[in-house]
């Protein structure tokens, strides 16, 4: 599930994730993603946050999502434009699994992040001893 | 001062002859009368009654008469007051009484002591050249009484060899005087030009002091003044006015009391980083921004500028100015939350293009080579667009103060190398460099903000690897030094053309010698890493010749980085 107000770039990830085999479910405001965790059957594997949507921030949605013991193993990598050493703490604090700069990464790059996390996650549930985390992707250009 | 008793206010009205308020000269003079009045009056009026009593009429009544006149000098001088009379009268009977002594043989006992006596009372009492011309009278009269002598006219009582010597000995006590009265008057002379000097150069102090005082009191910046213990000596109207204490309030109390410089939240500062105290210790002038409090607990924003005072190679004082630069800040800080707001905003659409040009490019079979070169190129402009974002919510941060550092223990050997790699395997895969690290196995953890000091290796190392050409060589080295430790970068690349090197870390700046090359950057990167440096307390120098190469040297506290926490100042 990816949760980005800005329909650029929701179309971008939206794209780029199908091409790349994952299905998604695009939502365009916090309140539309509650909505369709509600209403699922099949919970989303992962969710793509962007950390300041329209209708609420990033925050209130982790503390919504945690709220909830069905939603809260979901892993969540907060994907947004901003990032305050506040915001990364208080988030990573509430749960989430990674916050990454929109800026500073690839959408291959993210979508691995992505998958390494689902992994963990169903190893995990496995009862499987947890993978350890990758290291960061080094910064670097196609040429 | 108790009244003076009877006998002390006799004894000055006889030394100064009733004359009141006389000046050092005069009275010198009339002491000298009066007590030369007094012994002759006494010793010639016994040495007269003496003479009488034993037969020797004339003399005696000589003696009594000189007495007499003498005495009754005393009395006119100090009805009249002319003392310049007194005085030639006095030495009228001098001489007489003298010409009485010599004539009667009078010197062989006491009388030869007046004799020489005479020439000094003439000093003291005419003056130098008037007494000169005394003793010639005295000299004169001998000097015939002699002849007449010698011609039977009167009798001398004494033999020509010993009037020789008796003129002789004369000669030489007046010398004697002569020398002396001429010594002391110079030395006068000089006491006077010195002191008439020194009035003078008191005079001008005066008037120097007057205008300095007069200057800070009027300049519109705050100054506080303090001596080398921290104590407030002097304060002027606009420190008055910015502080709302008094100058009364301020003085004599330590500059901790009224003059403490406080952070961007308003906490002040340790006694320690006080702008006085650090120029105080120092001995060196400090320029710090911050706060400080009003009387009525408000604060304001500064800049502190501070500067010993120094004497004598000692720091003796400090001067504090400053002024309210609220207004300065508040534009500032404006322009500053402007930029972060705008770098936000721009962050969208750059990413869209990134997302969108890596998308476009996942369909490569799609496009013709040239409409992939186009893709391409939009990539790495908008990565460009990215990293120049990212530097100036970078620096706008720093120039707020609001960039927290958070330092840990960080391995630098190890954070270099991983930066070196990273930036290596950015490189164009044709691009070959032969590269040399070295790295102090004495140089361990230090405590670091790890992104900060990512940021500054990234940029330097960076640098180095971008402007050095096709098979050049980069020899990177971390040295530890006693109290800070240092990576020093060097290549054998495009370097800086020396006129511009002043301009290197300068906004914007790139070098003319290689805008030419297939290179870009922003111009920010090494402004970025200066104000960073600066922020963390820590350094950067380089070295470089066109065409040669460049060495870039970073260095940084071992002691580490200070944690700061920066915060949102509240607004208002």
């Amino acid at each position: 599930m990816v949760v980005e107000d800005e329909l650029l770039l929701l179309q971008a990830i939206t794209k780029k994730l199908k091409i790349s085999d994952m299905d998604v479910l695009s939502c365009a405001s916090g309140q539309q993603a509650v909505d369709y965790l509600n209403n699922l059957e099949k919970l989303p594997e992962a969710i793509w946050l962007d950390y300041y949507l329209k209708d609420m921030n990033g925050l209130d949605f982790m503390q919504v999502l945690k709220a909830n013991p069905k939603w809260a193993p979901i892993p969540v990598v907060v994907v947004s434009n901003s990032a305050s050493p506040e915001k990364v703490h208080t988030m990573l604090g509430l749960g989430a699994k990674k916050y990454i700069l929109k800026a500073e990464f690839r959408l291959d790059e993210i979508i691995a992040i992505i998958r390494e996390f689902i992994q963990e996650a169903a190893e995990m549930q496995e009862g499987d001893t947890q993978v350890p985390l990758p290291p960061p992707p080094t910064e670097g250009d196609p040429q | 001062m108790p009244t003076p008793s009877l006998y002390t206010r006799f004894l000055h009205s006889f030394v100064t002859s009733g004359i009141p308020n006389p000046g050092l000269a005069l009275a010198t003079q009339l002491l000298v009368i009066n007590i030369y009045s007094l012994v002759t009056v006494v010793a010639a009026g016994s040495f007269g009654i003496w003479h009488l009593f034993h037969g020797n009429a004339p003399v005696g009544s000589l003696e009594i008469a000189a007495a007499v006149v003498v005495l009754g000098n005393a009395l006119l001088l100090r009805a009249t007051k002319h003392v310049n009379l007194a005085c030639d009268i006095l030495l009228v009977s001098a001489v007489g009484l003298l010409i009485v002594l010599f004539m009667s043989g009078g010197f062989a006992m006491t009388g030869i002591f007046w004799f020489f006596v005479f020439p000094v009372a003439a000093f003291f009492l005419v003056g130098r050249a008037q007494g000169l011309l005394w003793i010639a009278l005295l000299y004169v009269v001998i000097l015939l009484l002699t002849v007449l002598g010698q011609l039977q006219v009167v009798h001398i009582a004494y033999s020509a060899d010993e009037i020789r010597q008796l003129l002789v000995s004369l000669a030489v006590v007046t010398l004697g005087i002569y020398i002396y009265e001429r010594t002391r008057e110079q030395a006068d002379a000089t006491a006077i030009d010195l002191e008439a000097h020194m009035q003078g150069n008191e005079r001008s102090l005066h008037e120097a002091q007057n205008r300095a005082e007069a200057i800070i009191e009027n300049i519109g910046e705050g100054i506080v003044v303090s001596d080398g213990h921290g104590t407030i000596t002097l304060v002027n109207q606009a420190a008055e006015d910015l502080l709302g204490w008094s100058l009364g309030e301020m003085r004599d109390a330590s500059f901790t009391a009224h003059f403490m410089l406080c952070d961007e939240v308003g906490a002040p500062l340790p006694v320690a980083r006080q702008p006085l105290q650090v120029v105080l210790r120092q001995g060196k002038s400090a320029r710090q921004k911050g706060q400080l409090t009003r009387k009525n607990g408000r604060l304001f924003d500064t800049v502190v500028t501070t500067t010993p005072i120094i004497t004598d190679g000692q720091v003796v004082g400090a001067i504090a100015v400053f002024h309210d630069v609220t207004d300065e800040r508040r534009i500032e800080r404006a322009k500053s939350e402007f930029v972060t707001l705008a770098s936000h905003q721009l962050r969208t659409p750059i990413a869209a293009i990134a997302w969108l040009s890596e998308l476009l490019l996942e369909d490569e079979e799609k496009f013709s080579s040239e409409h992939l070169e186009h893709i391409k190129q939009i990539y790495r402009s908008n990565k460009r667009l990215a990293q120049l974002v990212s530097q100036m919510l970078l620096l706008s941060s720093v120039e707020l103060g609001q960039l927290p550092i958070q330092p840990e223990s960080v391995d630098v050997a190890a954070l270099a190398k991983r930066v070196l790699d990273g930036q290596v395997a950015a490189l164009s895969k044709s691009k070959e460099l032969h590269i040399k690290a070295h790295f102090d196995p004495a140089l361990s953890r230090v405590s670091l903000d790890e992104e900060i000091t990512k940021i500054i290796l990234q940029q330097v190392i960076g640098n180095s690897l971008k402007y050095t050409p096709e098979g050049g060589c980069i020899s990177i080295e971390l040295v530890k030094g006693t109290n800070d430790f240092s990576l020093v970068i060097s290549d054998n690349g495009y370097g800086i053309p020396k006129h511009q090197h002043g301009k290197v870390f300068s906004k914007f700046f790139r070098a003319e010698n290689i805008t030419s090359k297939d290179t870009d950057g922003s111009g920010l990167g090494l402004y970025v890493v200066k104000a960073l440096l600066d922020y963390v307390g820590g350094a950067i120098s380089f070295d470089s010749t066109e065409e040669k190469g460049t060495t870039f040297v970073v260095t940084l506290p071992l002691a580490g980085m200070r944690s700061s926490k920066a915060e949102e100042r509240p607004s208002g």
